[in-house]
Formats: structure tokens, C-alpha cells, sequence
């Protein structure tokens, strides 16, 4: 899939912009506080109805704007499936924000969720490798909820019996008995949405694994060593609150983790937070053997995010049909000019993709896009 | 802005501001057209306002709003007393009945569990749940709360309650659209939902 046309008003420093799109490679030039990120922001508003910058929608209004000023971000998203498109706006004001699909204004942002499909990298992505495990469940979970309204739904439910099952631990005021009464039907709900959100990681993680590990062997060049325990080799293992090492019967999985909560109660009583489930699921990324996160270096960093990016790219376009949009921020100054040159060619020149850059020399000579746009 | 309203005209549309749904521009568009209507329209718009606070109260056998007390459906000695279906609250009890075909009696519990807004079972009106099932030769709960993830939790709670003293329970919010509250779905989807009811425990009927 691809959008058509983009439309940014006031939106950050972009006060005006309109461009029909193409769908293949799009190069954003400007120096720094031109709006280039910004852009890719309020692309990315258009998937989630949210920044991946800040929490506060807030922030993207003009700094100097008038009170009352609304910030509108416009697209339009043509499917690979003939025909089939629509159109989709966020608006913001201060305090409030409104999202439109074909002009009707939805309740929930989840129902938005799914009708652009995309692939964030950003400069901050290292922290996708070397930061904590909320950072790698986020890079399983934003791709596995474009995809799929089941997964959106079950991880939207769990994290709300998660809350309120922790609010109850908090309350001192119970004797035990009334407590586990009133635990038990959040546990009942944790076990019914955790176990389909730990099933949906685990397949999405080994379909994930062999792909990002081809597209680290191109991008780190180890063509020569490039053996699935080499020296570099990537793995990916998904270290899990049921530690299984494979997919396992839904049925037991219920079990299990119903057990593991019953099990973990006065633990969890004393923390004043449930210890056990998916939501304290980590994706472990070894490079040789060895745990990414520890022992990589600044390249292999880059590296492995970048791998694991497009093998999400990959993946959600093999199980949906529609290739995601692909938004790198500021690629060009991550890599060396050789990394620089594989990545380039690794992207599938089919894909939407949004480059930004403070120089078009950045890229290799020869380097072909579809549409420069230029902010100045 | 609003300094350029009359007094009385601005205290209306402040008022009206406060009604679920109502923004500043809805509430002058409401504001104006009483200004244009016809003087008894309002005064039997304010009257009828007052008269519904004045009368309606809960029933204290089933907590659904009557004038009377007990309600009509309490009171009338058709309805079958041996089976409930339990609500969250007034406007899914209404829901439920003027779908029609139900000829049970309810149980509103003016709630559901929420231990993040401190509601537990003690502020629902669970402990008269009790006193009715021993008391009234209750045999069926027919559990219909929201299919939110509060209104789940109270019915596996009203489930695990009962579910031991050989009540039969059934839950119809399934088939419901998602996320939708009970006051919202439309009525063939509710008297689909209270036919097609799926039986979580007790014998079959
Ligand atoms: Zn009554």
C-alpha cells in the first residue's frame, strides 16, 4: 500500500504542505529544523493517531501558534488491491484531537489502526537493541497490531485487566478471601487475551528470525562467514512468562499461566503489581551467541535495528499482501557510505519509501528516487 | 466570546454544556431554537426535567428506576420470579425489556467492578443479589453486562459466585458489537443475543 497524497497544515514548524506521492523511493532534503522528521510524524500520525516523538499531541502545534490554531494532517491510502482506498485525517487542537476516515469521525483510535500500514526507523531506534525489554515488546506489538484487529484487540483488553488487577493489589483494605474472589476474574481475563498475545509474538518471532538474520548478513557484508552460528550470526529468542522455547497448545498455555498467577498472588501482593505474563515478555537479539543488547558494538547496533526493521517490513507484507510504507529518519548519517550502499539496495524498490537527509549526497551517485521533496 | 450573550441566554447554554455530548455550538443552536419555540414548550421542558427528578427512584427490591416502588415488573405476578438477568445498570435493563421476549424479572447492580475507580463488590448491589437468589426461588441468572473488560469481570464474579449453589447462568453480551454498550445495541441484535444465550453453568434447561 501507499498514500497517494499527503496534506500537512501547522502542523511543528510545516506550515503548508501538499504533495501527491509516488509509490516508490521519496528523498526529503532540508537542513535541521526544517521539518523533516516532523514529516515523517505526521505520516505516522495517519497509522497510529499518535506521535512517536512525544506523548502530549500538544507539542506539534506551532510553538507560536494563536489559541484555537488546529494542526491537519490529510492522506490518502491506495491498496495494492485494485480499487480499494481511503482517505484519513487527524486533526489536533489544543487539548482534543479528531481522526476521520472517509470523513466519518471514529471513537477509538484502534479503529484506525490497520488502514496504513508502516515501518518506523528513527535515530533514537538503537534504543530498539540496547534499551530495555518494553522497547523490543513495542517493536513486536505496533507491527503485530497493524496487522491484526485480534492482536489490537486482546492486547488493548490485557493491558486493561492488567491495570485494574494491579489497582486491586494496591488495596489493603480486604481480608484474603474477598481477595482472591476478586482477583480471580481478572486472572480469568489476563490468561483468555495474554494467551493469544503470547501465541501471535511467538509465530511472528520465528517468522522474523530468518529474515533478519539474511538481512543482517547484507547489511553487516558477512556474506564470506555468513553460517547460522558464525561468528555474527543473528538469532532472535523470545524469552517468555510461560518459558516455553516453542509455540505451545493454547489449552496448556491457559493452564500454565492460570497456575503461574495463582501461584504468584502473595508475591504479587507484596509488589503491589502482577509479576507474571506477556507484558514482562522480552525479545532476547544474539549476535555469535551473545546477547546484542551487551555485547554489541555501535555498527552491529545499527545494523541488527535496521534488520530487524525490514525483516517487520517483510513479514507484514508476506502476511498481508500490502507492503507497509517504510519511514527511515535520517539514515544517511547513521551508516558508513558501504552499510549505507547495502541497506539501499536491500530496500525493495516497490516499497513507499520515505528517506530523509540533510544532503542528497549522502546517498551513493546513481541513487534513484521517484520524488524529491524539498523543505525549506 | 461569550461575553456577547445575554446573561440569561449564557447561563442556558453553560447549563446544557454540561449534558453528555454537548459542545458550545450545539448548546446555542439548542439554546436558540427554545428562544424561537413557543413559552410552553419550555416551561413543560423545565417541568418535565423536575418532575422526572422528583419521581424516579430506585426500586429496592431490584434497583431498576420506578416511580413506584416496588416496580411494575417487581409487582407483576406474570413476570417469572425464577429467573434474573442481572444489569449493570437502569438504561440495560430497559434495553433488555423493550427488546421484549424476556419474562424474567431483573437485578440491576447500579455498576460494575472497577478496582481502578474503587468500585468492589460491596458497592454493587450484590449482598440483596444474595438475599433475592435465597429468598425469591431464584434458579436462573441470565448475566447481561457489557462486554467490556469491567463488565466481563463482573460477570465471571456473579459467576463464581453463584455458579457452586447450582444456579444456572448464562451471559448475552456476547454477539454484541464490540465495545458497544447494551443501552446502544439495537433490538433484533438483543432478542438474537437473549435467544441465542450460552449457558456457562448449571443444568441444562
Ligand atoms: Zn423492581
Amino acid at each position: 500500500m501507499h498514500l497517494e497524497n499527503l496534506t500537512i497544515r501547522s502542523f511543528r514548524c510545516l506550515r503548508e504542505f501538499e504533495s501527491d506521492l509516488p509509490p516508490g523511493r521519496i528523498v526529503v532534503v532540508g537542513d535541521n529544523a526544517k521539518g523533516k522528521t516532523s514529516l515523517l510524524e505526521a505520516v505516522f500520525y495517519l497509522v497510529t493517531g499518535r506521535s512517536f516523538r512525544t506523548r502530549y499531541d500538544n507539542d506539534c502545534l506551532p510553538w507560536s501558534s494563536e489559541p484555537g490554531a488546529t494542526a491537519t494532517i490529510r492522506g490518502r491510502v491506495r491498496r495494492a488491491s485494485e480499487g480499494d482506498s481511503c482517505r484519513l485525517a487527524v486533526t489536533i487542537a489544543a487539548g482534543t484531537k479528531a481522526v476521520r476516515i472517509d470523513d466519518q469521525p471514529i471513537e477509538r483510535l484502534g479503529e484506525l489502526w490497520g488502514r496504513l500500514h508502516a515501518v518506523l526507523f528513527t535515530p533514537d531506534d538503537l534504543q530498539l537493541v540496547k534499551g530495555g525489554p518494553g522497547e523490543r515488546r513495542r517493536y513486536l506489538d505496533v507491527g503485530l497490531s497493524q496487522i491484526s484487529h485480534d492482536f489490537l484487540f486482546h492486547l488493548q483488553r490485557y493491558s486493561q485487566a492488567l491495570r485494574q488487577r494491579n489497582a486491586l493489589l494496591k488495596q489493603n483494605d480486604m481480608n484474603l478471601d474477598d481477595l482472591r474472589s476478586h482477583v480471580a476474574p481478572w486472572d480469568m481475563q489476563l490468561v483468555e487475551h495474554g494467551v493469544p498475545i503470547f501465541q501471535a509474538r511467538h509465530e511472528f518471532i520465528l517468522a522474523l528470525e530468518p529474515r533478519a538474520a539474511r538481512l543482517y548478513d547484507g547489511i553487516a557484508d558477512r556474506a564470506g562467514d555468513a553460517t547460522p552460528d558464525g561468528p555474527e550470526a543473528l538469532r532472535l529468542r523470545y524469552s517468555n512468562f510461560l518459558k516455553t522455547d516453542g509455540p505451545i497448545d493454547p489449552a496448556q498455555a491457559r493452564t500454565l499461566f492460570h497456575r503461574a498467577l495463582e501461584r504468584g498472588l502473595d508475591d504479587d501482593l507484596r509488589r503491589g503489581q502482577t509479576e507474571t505474563g506477556p507484558h514482562r515478555d522480552e525479545l532476547v537479539v544474539l549476535l555469535g551467541g551473545k546477547p546484542a543488547r551487551d555485547f554489541a558494538s555501535q555498527g552491529q547496533v545499527r545494523s541488527c535495528v535496521l534488520a530487524l526493521r525490514l525483516a517487520e517490513v517483510i513479514e507484514m507484507q508476506s502476511r498481508t499482501g500490502e507492503s507497509p510504507i517504510v519511514l527511515l529518519d535520517d539514515l544517511a548519517s547513521e551508516l558508513d557510505p558501504a552499510r549505507k550502499e547495502r541497506v539501499l539496495s536491500l530496500l525493495d524498490p516497490a516499497w513507499q519509501t520515505f528517506l530523509t537527509t540533510t544532503r542528497e549526497s549522502d546517498f551513493p551517485a546513481g541513487s534513484e528516487f521517484d520524488l524529491t521533496i524539498r523543505l525549506a | 466570546m461569550a461575553g456577547a450573550f445575554p446573561p440569561s441566554l449564557e447561563i442556558l447554554v453553560t447549563h446544557l454544556m454540561k449534558l453528555p455530548t454537548i459542545g458550545r455550538r450545539s448548546a446555542e443552536r439548542l439554546a436558540f431554537h427554545l428562544l424561537k419555540s413557543p413559552r410552553e414548550q419550555s416551561v413543560e421542558l423545565s417541568e418535565a426535567v423536575v418532575r422526572m427528578k422528583d419521581r424516579l427512584r430506585r426500586c429496592s427490591r431490584c434497583f431498576n428506576i420506578t416511580e413506584d416502588d416496588p416496580c411494575a415488573i417487581c409487582r407483576d405476578p406474570s413476570r417469572d420470579s425464577k429467573i434474573l438477568c442481572v444489569v449493570e445498570d437502569a438504561p440495560d435493563a430497559l434495553a433488555v425489556e423493550s427488546a421484549g421476549g424476556f419474562r424474567g424479572r431483573y437485578h440491576v447492580l447500579e455498576g460494575c467492578l472497577s478496582p481502578l475507580k474503587g468500585v468492589t463488590a460491596g458497592d454493587l448491589h450484590i449482598a440483596e443479589l444474595d438475599e433475592r437468589v435465597a429468598s425469591e426461588g431464584v434458579e436462573e441468572l441470565i448475566l447481561a453486562m457489557n462486554p467490556s473488560v469491567d463488565g466481563e469481570a463482573t460477570a465471571l464474579f456473579v459467576t463464581q459466585r453463584y455458579a457452586p449453589k447450582g444456579l444456572r447462568l448464562s451471559r448475552i453480551a456476547l454477539g454484541l458489537p464490540m465495545g458497544g454498550s447494551l443501552e446502544y445495541a439495537d433490538e433484533q441484535t438483543l432478542q438474537h443475543a437473549l435467544s441465542g444465550r450460552t449457558p456457562i453453568s448449571g443444568r441444562e434447561s
